[in-house]
């Protein structure tokens, strides 16, 4: 599980694919904590806070959370069949990065699956 | 390489087009299992799941002196099934699914009425705790 990293890309023009809070981020598999509904058609992934990892803020009193990455897909409601289809693609014997969802090149790791709705990549405490 | 992690299924709601939210169904690494608590009420078994926070993994909250507390899924049990039943059950069930190709693991699932150990009867509240901010 180590060599693995799961990759994700939200803007559909690669010539803006240039701020890592909503256009591109990749994540160790290791770092994935977890998947729930948060549409019809909304699966939300959760990842352990890339810019804060393990990390704490007594100064700002901040709030350390998971990241998260909001993926599209049709037909609604099939929660349960795209969290298997992405799990078998974190379950494959591929090494290296495992592409959940790609807006510019329209590559995505389970059919159903149709676009990157955001990523949320929290923001480094200071 | 594969990936040796296995990750457990929970769903609660019944009815496929009110799957939408993250009380109805979710999704844990076993890897964030934190552990079972044994629980009643009117005389049903019950045995809580927790796991690691999915929103506030490994987090903190200074803003609001807040906590992070773990997530957890509420099952219930057959008439005549105890919390020991289901543990040693799903303990079995756990370790042959480690040895599987097939990480994705069905613990129990009220749309589908699909159950993982035959002493589960159905899902109880499952817990997500919200993310601070």
């Amino acid at each position: 599980m180590e060599n693995k990293f799961v990759y994700i890309r939200a803007v559909a023009a690669v010539g803006d694919d240039d701020a890592v809070t909503v256009d591109s981020a990749c994540y160790p598999l290791s770092s994935f904590s977890g998947a729930a509904p948060s549409d019809d058609g909304k699966l939300s992934l959760f990842f352990k806070s890339m810019t804060n990892y393990d990390g704490f803020d007594n100064t700002g009193d901040a709030v350390v959370h998971s990241d998260e990455v909001v993926l599209n897909f049709l037909p609604v409601n099939t929660h349960k069949e795209v969290m298997e289809g992405v799990i078998n693609a974190f379950s494959s014997d591929r090494d290296g990065m495992i592409v959940l969802g790609d807006d510019v090149t329209g590559e995505y790791c389970f059919s159903e699956i149709t676009s990157v709705e955001s990523i949320d990549v929290s923001a480094v405490n200071s | 390489m594969y990936n040796e992690e296995l990750y457990l299924y929970f769903r609660t709601q019944p009815t496929v087009a009110n799957d939408d939210a993250e009380n109805d169904s979710c999704l844990f690494p076993l890897s964030s299992f934190a552990g079972y608590e044994a629980t009643a009420a009117s005389g049903v078994n019950k045995v809580k799941m927790y796991f690691k926070s999915m929103q506030m993994h490994d987090g903190a909250d200074y803003v609001t002196n807040g906590v992070v507390v773990s997530d957890a899924v509420v099952i219930s049990l057959k008439a005549g099934s105890t919390p020991k039943d289901f543990i040693e059950d799903m303990t079995k069930q756990l370790n042959v699914a480690c040895h599987s190709k097939n990480k994705f693991l069905n613990v129990a699932d009220d749309r589908d009425l699909q159950y993982v150990s035959t002493h589960i009867a159905e899902v109880g509240a499952i817990g997500v705790a919200a993310v601070a901010s």
